[in-house]
Protein backbone atom coordinates (compact mmCIF):
# COMPACT_ATOMS: atom_id res chain seq x y z
CA UNK A 1 0.00 0.00 0.00
CA UNK A 2 1.43 3.50 -0.89
CA UNK A 3 -0.24 6.55 -0.63
CA UNK A 4 0.27 10.10 -0.94
CA UNK A 5 -2.15 13.44 1.07
CA UNK A 6 -3.19 16.28 -0.63
CA UNK A 7 -5.21 19.15 1.05
CA UNK A 8 -7.09 22.16 -0.27
CA UNK A 9 -9.47 23.98 2.31
CA UNK A 10 -12.29 22.00 2.26
CA UNK A 11 -11.11 18.17 1.31
CA UNK A 12 -8.58 16.19 2.41
CA UNK A 13 -7.21 13.62 -0.85
CA UNK A 14 -5.49 10.37 0.06
CA UNK A 15 -4.67 9.29 -3.38
CA UNK A 16 -3.61 5.53 -2.90
CA UNK A 17 -1.67 3.19 -5.14
CA UNK A 18 -0.96 -0.14 -5.39
CA UNK A 19 -2.44 -2.73 -3.47
CA UNK A 20 -4.88 -2.38 -0.62
CA UNK A 21 -5.12 -6.00 1.23
CA UNK A 22 -4.74 -8.10 4.82
CA UNK A 23 -1.10 -7.16 5.04
CA UNK A 24 -1.63 -3.75 5.05
CA UNK A 25 -4.06 -3.71 7.77
CA UNK A 26 -1.54 -1.99 10.51
CA UNK A 27 -0.31 0.67 8.14
CA UNK A 28 -3.99 1.64 7.04
CA UNK A 29 -5.17 1.69 11.12
CA UNK A 30 -2.19 3.93 11.69
CA UNK A 31 -2.88 6.04 8.38
CA UNK A 32 -6.56 6.50 9.32
CA UNK A 33 -6.11 6.99 13.16
CA UNK A 34 -3.30 9.88 12.29
CA UNK A 35 -5.19 11.72 10.10
CA UNK A 36 -8.92 11.82 10.50
CA UNK A 37 -9.22 13.10 14.34
CA UNK A 38 -6.72 15.68 13.27
CA UNK A 39 -7.20 16.83 9.78
CA UNK A 40 -9.17 20.76 9.53
CA UNK A 41 -11.29 19.88 6.23
CA UNK A 42 -15.04 18.83 6.34
CA UNK A 43 -14.64 15.94 3.86
CA UNK A 44 -12.31 12.65 3.04
CA UNK A 45 -11.30 11.52 -0.17
CA UNK A 46 -10.31 8.23 -0.65
CA UNK A 47 -9.17 8.87 -4.65
CA UNK A 48 -8.27 5.01 -5.97
CA UNK A 49 -7.67 5.98 -9.30
CA UNK A 50 -3.98 4.17 -9.22
CA UNK A 51 -5.21 1.19 -6.96
CA UNK A 52 -5.00 -1.77 -8.84
CA UNK A 53 -6.12 -4.50 -6.45
CA UNK A 54 -8.20 -4.72 -3.27
CA UNK A 55 -9.41 -8.11 -1.21
CA UNK A 56 -11.91 -8.06 1.54
CA UNK A 57 -10.02 -7.06 4.24
CA UNK A 58 -8.92 -3.57 1.80
CA UNK A 59 -13.31 -2.99 1.54
CA UNK A 60 -13.28 -3.80 5.57
CA UNK A 61 -10.51 -0.93 6.16
CA UNK A 62 -12.39 1.20 3.63
CA UNK A 63 -15.57 0.77 5.99
CA UNK A 64 -13.46 1.44 9.23
CA UNK A 65 -12.23 4.86 7.58
CA UNK A 66 -16.00 5.64 6.83
CA UNK A 67 -16.93 5.03 10.65
CA UNK A 68 -13.70 6.73 11.66
CA UNK A 69 -14.83 9.81 9.67
CA UNK A 70 -18.12 9.41 10.74
CA UNK A 71 -17.25 9.74 14.15
CA UNK A 72 -15.09 12.41 13.51
CA UNK A 73 -18.24 14.87 11.71
CA UNK A 74 -16.52 13.95 7.88
CA UNK A 75 -18.12 13.37 5.20
CA UNK A 76 -16.39 10.47 3.62
CA UNK A 77 -16.42 9.54 -0.11
CA UNK A 78 -14.96 7.19 -2.41
CA UNK A 79 -13.59 8.47 -6.07
CA UNK A 80 -12.00 6.98 -9.28
CA UNK A 81 -12.15 3.51 -8.85
CA UNK A 82 -10.76 1.28 -12.10
CA UNK A 83 -10.92 -2.21 -12.96
CA UNK A 84 -10.72 -5.33 -10.18
CA UNK A 85 -11.02 -2.67 -7.66
CA UNK A 86 -14.53 -0.87 -9.23
CA UNK A 87 -15.45 -4.26 -9.61
CA UNK A 88 -14.97 -5.48 -5.77
CA UNK A 89 -16.64 -2.13 -4.90
CA UNK A 90 -19.40 -2.99 -7.22
CA UNK A 91 -19.90 -6.83 -5.83
CA UNK A 92 -19.14 -5.28 -2.22
CA UNK A 93 -22.41 -3.10 -3.09
CA UNK A 94 -19.86 -0.67 -0.99
CA UNK A 95 -21.99 2.57 -2.49
CA UNK A 96 -25.14 1.18 -0.89
CA UNK A 97 -23.25 2.93 2.12
CA UNK A 98 -20.79 5.47 1.09
CA UNK A 99 -20.85 7.79 -1.85
CA UNK A 100 -18.48 6.63 -4.38
CA UNK A 101 -17.74 8.64 -7.85
CA UNK A 102 -15.99 8.10 -10.96
CA UNK A 103 -14.21 11.41 -10.81
CA UNK A 104 -12.57 12.97 -8.05
CA UNK A 105 -15.78 15.09 -6.70
CA UNK B 1 4.28 -39.67 -12.61
CA UNK B 2 5.19 -37.82 -8.94
CA UNK B 3 8.27 -35.73 -9.68
CA UNK B 4 9.54 -33.10 -7.18
CA UNK B 5 9.65 -29.89 -8.28
CA UNK B 6 13.56 -29.36 -6.88
CA UNK B 7 14.61 -31.67 -9.62
CA UNK B 8 11.79 -30.94 -12.73
CA UNK B 9 13.49 -29.59 -15.44
CA UNK B 10 11.97 -26.15 -15.97
CA UNK B 11 13.76 -23.07 -14.24
CA UNK B 12 12.62 -22.38 -11.15
CA UNK B 13 11.49 -18.79 -9.88
CA UNK B 14 13.45 -17.53 -7.20
CA UNK B 15 10.64 -17.57 -4.70
CA UNK B 16 9.56 -21.03 -5.47
CA UNK B 17 12.99 -22.40 -4.69
CA UNK B 18 12.85 -20.35 -1.83
CA UNK B 19 9.53 -22.31 -0.54
CA UNK B 20 11.45 -25.59 -1.60
CA UNK B 21 14.17 -24.58 0.34
CA UNK B 22 11.81 -23.89 3.34
CA UNK B 23 11.21 -27.94 3.41
CA UNK B 24 7.78 -27.59 1.93
CA UNK B 25 6.04 -29.99 0.29
CA UNK B 26 5.49 -29.54 -3.71
CA UNK B 27 4.85 -32.19 -5.96
CA UNK B 28 3.61 -32.41 -9.49
CA UNK B 29 1.05 -35.18 -10.43
CA UNK B 30 0.90 -35.97 -14.24
CA UNK B 31 -1.80 -37.74 -15.87
CA UNK B 32 -2.98 -38.16 -19.32
CA UNK B 33 -5.23 -35.37 -19.40
CA UNK B 34 -4.70 -33.12 -16.70
CA UNK B 35 -1.79 -32.32 -14.16
CA UNK B 36 -2.20 -31.32 -10.84
CA UNK B 37 0.40 -29.18 -8.50
CA UNK B 38 0.39 -29.56 -4.94
CA UNK B 39 2.12 -27.40 -2.55
CA UNK B 40 1.79 -27.74 1.12
CA UNK B 41 3.17 -24.80 3.12
CA UNK B 42 3.58 -24.38 7.65
CA UNK B 43 1.23 -21.41 8.26
CA UNK B 44 4.54 -19.71 9.60
CA UNK B 45 5.66 -18.96 6.71
CA UNK B 46 2.98 -16.48 5.58
CA UNK B 47 2.42 -15.04 8.85
CA UNK B 48 6.06 -14.31 8.28
CA UNK B 49 5.82 -13.08 5.05
CA UNK B 50 2.39 -12.03 4.13
CA UNK B 51 3.65 -10.73 1.09
CA UNK B 52 3.77 -14.13 -0.57
CA UNK B 53 0.10 -14.61 -0.53
CA UNK B 54 0.31 -12.42 -3.51
CA UNK B 55 3.54 -13.83 -5.39
CA UNK B 56 2.54 -16.91 -4.89
CA UNK B 57 -0.63 -17.96 -7.31
CA UNK B 58 1.43 -16.50 -9.99
CA UNK B 59 4.27 -18.56 -9.85
CA UNK B 60 1.92 -21.97 -9.20
CA UNK B 61 0.25 -21.12 -12.20
CA UNK B 62 3.08 -20.19 -14.39
CA UNK B 63 5.08 -23.87 -13.35
CA UNK B 64 1.60 -25.23 -13.74
CA UNK B 65 1.50 -24.01 -17.52
CA UNK B 66 5.19 -24.41 -18.29
CA UNK B 67 3.84 -28.20 -17.32
CA UNK B 68 1.18 -28.37 -19.03
CA UNK B 69 3.27 -27.15 -22.21
CA UNK B 70 5.63 -29.53 -21.92
CA UNK B 71 3.00 -32.17 -21.16
CA UNK B 72 4.61 -35.33 -22.15
CA UNK B 73 1.58 -37.03 -23.57
CA UNK B 74 0.64 -33.51 -25.58
CA UNK B 75 -2.89 -34.39 -25.01
CA UNK B 76 -3.65 -31.08 -22.81
CA UNK B 77 -3.76 -27.93 -24.65
CA UNK B 78 -2.04 -24.87 -22.57
CA UNK B 79 -5.06 -22.63 -21.79
CA UNK B 80 -5.05 -18.90 -22.65
CA UNK B 81 -5.45 -16.91 -18.63
CA UNK B 82 -7.72 -14.46 -19.98
CA UNK B 83 -7.08 -10.26 -18.16
CA UNK B 84 -10.85 -11.17 -16.33
CA UNK B 85 -9.84 -14.98 -15.26
CA UNK B 86 -6.46 -13.55 -14.09
CA UNK B 87 -7.92 -11.31 -11.92
CA UNK B 88 -10.85 -13.71 -10.76
CA UNK B 89 -7.83 -16.20 -9.79
CA UNK B 90 -6.18 -13.90 -8.23
CA UNK B 91 -9.03 -12.75 -5.47
CA UNK B 92 -10.45 -15.52 -5.12
CA UNK B 93 -6.89 -17.53 -4.07
CA UNK B 94 -6.11 -14.60 -1.47
CA UNK B 95 -9.05 -15.08 -0.07
CA UNK B 96 -9.28 -18.78 0.43
CA UNK B 97 -5.75 -18.82 1.62
CA UNK B 98 -6.37 -15.60 4.25
CA UNK B 99 -9.39 -17.80 5.67
CA UNK B 100 -7.38 -20.85 5.74
CA UNK B 101 -5.08 -18.99 8.43
CA UNK B 102 -6.84 -16.35 10.03
CA UNK B 103 -10.01 -18.40 10.34
CA UNK B 104 -8.81 -22.05 10.01
CA UNK B 105 -5.14 -22.35 11.07
CA UNK B 106 -4.91 -19.70 13.76
CA UNK B 107 -8.92 -20.44 14.98
CA UNK B 108 -9.62 -16.78 15.07
CA UNK B 109 -13.16 -15.74 14.83
CA UNK B 110 -15.57 -13.03 15.08
CA UNK B 111 -18.35 -12.30 17.85
CA UNK B 112 -22.00 -12.20 16.39
CA UNK B 113 -21.71 -7.79 16.60
CA UNK B 114 -20.10 -7.64 13.18
CA UNK B 115 -18.82 -3.99 13.77
CA UNK B 116 -16.13 -1.52 13.57
CA UNK B 117 -14.35 -3.23 16.78
CA UNK B 118 -14.92 -6.83 15.96
CA UNK B 119 -13.27 -6.15 13.06
CA UNK B 120 -9.93 -4.62 15.08
CA UNK B 121 -10.56 -7.05 17.51
CA UNK B 122 -9.99 -9.63 15.03
CA UNK B 123 -7.10 -7.60 13.40
CA UNK B 124 -5.35 -7.43 17.26
CA UNK B 125 -5.51 -10.90 17.65
CA UNK B 126 -3.83 -11.66 14.81
CA UNK B 127 -1.19 -9.45 15.23
CA UNK B 128 -0.70 -10.66 18.48
CA UNK B 129 -0.37 -14.67 17.67
CA UNK B 130 2.73 -15.95 19.72
CA UNK B 131 5.65 -17.23 17.24
CA UNK B 132 5.92 -20.20 19.14
CA UNK B 133 2.18 -21.35 18.81
CA UNK B 134 1.22 -24.64 17.92
CA UNK B 135 -1.11 -22.95 15.35
CA UNK B 136 1.62 -21.78 13.06
CA UNK B 137 3.05 -25.40 12.37
CA UNK B 138 -0.25 -25.87 10.58
CA UNK B 139 -0.36 -26.32 7.06
CA UNK B 140 -2.09 -24.67 4.10
CA UNK B 141 -2.81 -27.28 1.83
CA UNK B 142 -2.78 -25.82 -2.20
CA UNK B 143 -3.91 -28.38 -5.33
CA UNK B 144 -4.39 -26.32 -8.77
CA UNK B 145 -5.53 -28.72 -11.17
CA UNK B 146 -5.69 -28.19 -15.06
CA UNK B 147 -7.52 -30.00 -16.98
CA UNK B 148 -8.47 -29.46 -20.97
CA UNK B 149 -12.24 -28.37 -19.75
CA UNK B 150 -11.45 -26.63 -16.36
CA UNK B 151 -8.55 -25.05 -14.18
CA UNK B 152 -8.97 -25.22 -10.34
CA UNK B 153 -7.51 -24.70 -6.93
CA UNK B 154 -8.56 -25.98 -3.85
CA UNK B 155 -7.36 -24.43 -0.52
CA UNK B 156 -7.35 -27.10 2.72
CA UNK B 157 -6.77 -25.73 6.30
CA UNK B 158 -6.32 -27.90 9.63
CA UNK B 159 -8.58 -26.03 11.30
CA UNK B 160 -12.16 -27.00 13.37
CA UNK B 161 -14.38 -25.65 10.23
CA UNK B 162 -16.94 -23.98 10.39
CA UNK B 163 -21.29 -24.53 9.94
CA UNK B 164 -21.13 -23.44 6.31
CA UNK B 165 -24.29 -24.08 5.14
CA UNK B 166 -25.89 -21.68 7.91
CA UNK B 167 -23.08 -19.02 6.64
CA UNK B 168 -24.01 -19.45 2.83
CA UNK B 169 -27.40 -19.30 3.44
CA UNK B 170 -26.93 -15.96 5.46
CA UNK B 171 -25.04 -15.03 2.15
CA UNK B 172 -27.28 -15.94 -0.14
CA UNK B 173 -30.03 -13.70 1.41
CA UNK B 174 -27.36 -10.85 1.78
CA UNK B 175 -25.93 -10.69 -1.72
CA UNK B 176 -28.42 -12.44 -3.41
CA UNK B 177 -31.64 -12.35 -1.48
CA UNK B 178 -33.41 -9.40 -0.60
CA UNK B 179 -31.78 -8.60 2.98
CA UNK B 180 -29.19 -5.60 1.65
CA UNK B 181 -25.49 -5.76 3.02
CA UNK B 182 -25.07 -2.62 5.45
CA UNK B 183 -28.51 -2.96 6.68
CA UNK B 184 -30.06 -3.69 9.77
CA UNK B 185 -29.54 -7.68 9.04
CA UNK B 186 -27.21 -7.46 6.75
CA UNK B 187 -23.51 -7.84 7.18
CA UNK B 188 -20.95 -5.39 7.01
CA UNK B 189 -17.76 -6.49 7.91
CA UNK B 190 -17.94 -10.26 7.77
CA UNK B 191 -18.64 -12.46 4.96
CA UNK B 192 -17.20 -10.81 2.28
CA UNK B 193 -14.80 -13.10 1.58
CA UNK B 194 -16.64 -15.89 0.78
CA UNK B 195 -19.06 -13.86 -1.08
CA UNK B 196 -16.19 -12.88 -3.61
CA UNK B 197 -15.38 -16.25 -3.91
CA UNK B 198 -18.53 -17.06 -4.20
CA UNK B 199 -18.64 -14.08 -7.31
CA UNK B 200 -15.41 -14.76 -9.03
CA UNK B 201 -15.09 -18.49 -9.71
CA UNK B 202 -17.59 -20.82 -11.60
CA UNK B 203 -18.23 -23.12 -8.98
CA UNK B 204 -17.24 -23.00 -5.52
CA UNK B 205 -17.33 -26.08 -2.92
CA UNK B 206 -16.58 -26.06 0.40
CA UNK B 207 -16.21 -29.37 2.30
CA UNK B 208 -15.11 -31.31 5.42
CA UNK B 209 -16.48 -29.10 7.31
CA UNK B 210 -15.80 -26.10 6.08
CA UNK B 211 -11.88 -26.83 6.26
CA UNK B 212 -11.01 -27.41 1.69
CA UNK B 213 -12.79 -24.81 -0.82
CA UNK B 214 -12.91 -26.10 -4.18
CA UNK B 215 -12.86 -22.88 -6.87
CA UNK B 216 -12.85 -23.94 -10.35
CA UNK B 217 -13.10 -21.95 -13.68
CA UNK B 218 -14.39 -23.66 -16.84
CA UNK B 219 -11.85 -22.89 -19.47
CA UNK B 220 -13.28 -22.31 -23.22
CA UNK B 221 -12.60 -24.71 -25.70
CA UNK B 222 -9.19 -25.01 -27.12
CA UNK B 223 -8.27 -23.39 -30.80
CA UNK B 224 -8.15 -26.14 -33.33
CA UNK B 225 -4.43 -25.78 -35.26
CA UNK B 226 -4.73 -24.28 -38.59
CA UNK B 227 -3.43 -27.21 -40.10
CA UNK B 228 -6.45 -29.52 -39.31
CA UNK B 229 -8.59 -27.40 -41.11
Amino acid sequence: MNYHIQTDENTLHIHFQGRLQFEDHKEFKKLIHETIPKMKQRQIVFNLSKMDFIDSSGIGMILLAHETAKEHDKTFHLASAQGQVKRVLELTRISDLIATYNKTP
Amino acid sequence: MKTNLIQACMPLSSNISNFCDWHTNLNINDADDRVDLNLKIPTKRLYDAPEWRENLLSHLVKELLNHAQNHKYKSLKCPEISKELKENLEICFIEAVNNAIIHGNLGLTRSLKDNKNDFLNLLEQYNQVNSSSQCLQKHVDITLTLTQQSLSISIKDEGSGYDFPAILSQLHEVYIGNIKPFSKDGYKYKGRGLMLINACCDDMIISNHGTTVKMLWDLPEPQQDKDQH
